[in-house]
């Protein structure tokens, strides 16, 4: 039955759609209803589906689940409400992940009538996925098989139209089954973290393609539903805040406003964190520079008066004529600092490579970095790869998509490289992924968030830099240990909230956690307080835990490498600091009831878990 | 001394980096004066109605925001030193 252009659309949780790509089934079914109650929906829900393959599954193999994922929020008149999740047993790390994209496909597949499409199975032959009108039909895919993402796309268009009509695909990375291969939707919006497209890849899978024309949620309670979402409005919008538009630091820079910030506080990892600031040359691949030098356009995602993508036109030197977005913060230090390059020509290409081929530009960094450290210290093969040299940089991103000579090695990701090359410990990495762009001597609570991470180093789970760069109300010294444990938990729990509803990480910039539950309140039309927000939280970063435990990540699995515990900073803002992680989990674990990093059963019934 | 301001700031200031002339003994809050009487627009974002010291602007004296320091704005500074405002910031 088709749902209609002018009708609202169902509450959620509805309509999954659940595609055995080996057979060709396709059943759509609401979700369990105690499954929404516990677990929200995106991120929580996608865990608690894919927990159901068995977290012993092998990430590459037909029986491992790959769920995409709304939130309730996904889709709606809520600001900044553009994202929806991919959840499923990372080929990266070994742990449950989820990853999260703007743009518009997730609030698309709302539009069509869906809340979720989770595919178990692999396909005989590339196929994709065409959504529209509530339903899901499997198509030939062998057209754009061993095509990038952006040929993909225009691909897609051409066949259908531009008109109301979102494309999420893999590129050769995915289908290579490079380790950190990502989707991209829209040309430039990844899940980026974690290896998704690889799991794709290896079910031949290539595109998501939806057709719906936009249409009005449904929700249990209109006037708590418009005072709720004018209330957030208002604070993203204040000016005080860093997401006011054209006004807030976010909006006006983008994320990269941060490159100079960091790099001034010693917390800024250059030469695969060898060092913790990258001195006056941060200043040429900073939000700054890029403002002045080569930033045309600001896009924006579904719903968001933020626009903090930065789109870029490079007009001269090898790449003249590249127009990508976005030069974000995270690639830019990837690329850039971390690997001794200051090109921000070079870092724009790689980025736009990433979009194309389908890769996590933070993992290829890690992944660089380490091997240029290889190179230094003699440990590599072949000819290495030198700090800076961009122009190999690029060669050799190409060479990792497509699985050539020493970028092979490479696209297994920054830990299994290095330790084929006998040096595990030049990988910067937590359990098995790379860092992002805070160095743990410098902001000490995101070295804890990066070690007890349930997706591997990731600085979204608990974005715990907003305290310690003071954007947020509570405010906490970025180079004491003392408190972060209980800081960290907290960040986390909200963050897997808001991930599950699904909003944009930085609406934490504006609207705090009143915000989120009466948002949610509104548009389930329950009874939904801000401690209810913050156990829900608790519970799904709980579910993670449990997943990744029965998986093997047992006692003992939250650490980072030894240079950020052993080796102290050289540098101005973090001089003499190294990371205190052993106190801190300590404290942490505490907070969250854990016995060295695994949930007992008592707190998993506690939970509603078990 | 030099001072370097960043984001949102320099458009305000007019570039990145200025000498600011101050006496040998002056502190943290005796720059921010001085910074607020060089470019007025900027007063109203380095303190509060009450005179204190805003939030709105960190001030990090090499790489130490102030305000984790031992005497916060009281803190002495010294001409080989290396000042920063910065607007608050943060991303992904």
């Amino acid at each position: 039955m088709g749902i209609g252009t002018d009708m609202e659309l169902q509450s959620f949780g509805q309509a999954i759609a659940h595609i055995d790509l080996g057979s060709g089934a396709i059943a759509i079914r609401p979700a369990p209803a105690d499954w929404v109650k516990k677990y929200i929906g995106a991120r929580g829900l996608g865990v608690r589906y894919a927990l159901e393959a068995g977290p012993e599954v092998d990430a590459l193999a037909p029986a491992n689940r790959l769920c995409f994922l709304n939130g309730p929020l996904t889709g709606s008149e809520v600001s900044m409400s553009g994202r929806w999740a991919c959840v499923t047993k990372s080929p990266l790390t070994g742990t449950v992940t989820d990853s999260h994209q703007g743009g518009w496909t997730g609030a698309r597949l709302r539009w069509a009538g869906l809340d979720g499409l989770i595919f178990e199975g692999r396909a005989e032959r590339p196929v994709y996925a065409f959504v529209e009108d509530g339903q899901v039909s499997l198509r030939d895919a062998s057209e754009v098989w061993g095509k990038g993402i952006h040929e993909t796309v225009a691909f897609f268009e051409q066949r259908y139209g531009k008109q109301n009509l979102s494309v999420c695909a893999i590129g050769q990375a995915g289908e290579n089954h490079v380790r950190f291969a990502a989707w991209l939707n829209e040309d430039d919006r990844a899940f980026g973290r974690g290896g998704t497209a690889a799991v794709g890849g290896s079910k031949n899978l290539k595109a998501i393609v939806i057709r719906a024309p936009r249409r009005k949620s449904r929700v249990g309670d209109p006037e708590g539903w418009k005072d709720a979402r004018r209330n957030a409005l208002d604070a993203i919008r204040d000016e005080k805040n860093i997401t006011s538009p054209r006004k807030g630091g976010l909006s006006v820079y983008g994320t990269n406003v941060l490159m100079n910030i960091v790099s001034q506080i010693g917390a800024l990892g250059t030469r695969n964190s060898q060092l913790t600031s990258y001195g006056e040359k941060a200043e040429l691949i900073s939000g700054e520079y890029v403002q002045q030098n080569i930033l045309v356009d600001d896009p924006t995602c579904h719903a968001c008066p933020v626009a903090c993508k930065k789109e870029v036109e490079i007009k001269e030197g090898p790449y003249a004529g590249l127009r990508m977005e976005s030069v974000e913060y995270e690639p830019a230090w990837a690329l850039g600092a971390n690997c001794d390059n200051a090109d921000i020509a070079s870092i724009a290409k790689m980025i736009d490579q990433c979009n194309d081929f389908g890769m996590d530009p933070i993992e290829l960094g890690n992944a660089l970095s380490m091997y240029m450290e290889a190179t230094e210290r003699g440990y590599a093969e072949g000819k290495g790869l030198a700090w800076g040299d961009a122009a190999a940089m690029v060669a050799m991103t190409e060479s990792i998509a497509l699985r050539n000579g020493e970028g092979d090695l490479l696209a297994e990701g920054p830990t299994r490289a290095a330790a084929k090359l006998g040096h595990e410990e030049i990988a910067m990495a937590a359990k098995g992924q790379g860092l992002p762009a805070y160095d743990p001597r410098g902001l000490k609570g995101m070295g804890l968030g990066y070690a007890t991470s349930n997706r591997g180093g990731c600085h979204l789970r608990g974005y715990v830099a907003a305290a310690e760069l003071g954007v947020v109300p509570i405010e906490a010294d970025p180079l004491e240990w003392k408190g972060k444990g209980a800081l960290v938990k907290a960040f986390q729990d909200i963050h897997a909230f808001s991930d599950s509803l699904d909003l944009c990480k930085f609406s934490a910039f504006a609207e705090n956690i009143d915000d989120y539950a009466a948002q949610y309140a509104s548009a389930m039309g329950e009874k939904f307080s801000a401690e209810d927000a913050n156990t829900a939280g608790e519970r799904i970063y709980n579910l993670e835990r449990y997943y990744n435990n029965l998986a093997g990540f047992r006692e003992g699995s939250d650490t980072l490498p030894d240079r950020f515990t052993q080796e102290p900073s050289t540098l101005a803002g973090s001089k003499g600091h190294v990371s205190e992680l052993a106190p801190m989990l300590d404290e942490y674990y505490a907070a969250r009831g854990w016995q060295n990093g695994v949930v007992p059963d008592a707190k998993l019934r506690a939970l509603g878990i078990l | 001394m030099r001072v370097s301001f960043f984001a949102a700031l320099r458009p305000i200031v007019g570039g990145r980096d200025f000498e600011v002339a101050l006496p040998s003994d002056a502190t943290v809050r005796d720059l921010a004066e001085e910074v607020a009487r060089r470019w007025p627009a900027l007063r109203e974002q380095l303190f509060t109605e009450a005179g204190i010291l805003s939030r709105r602007v960190a001030i990090y004296v090499d790489g130490r925001n102030v305000r984790w320091l031992p005497d916060a704005e009281a803190t002495r500074l010294a001409d080989d030193q290396c000042v920063a405002l910065i607007p608050p910031a943060a991303g992904g």
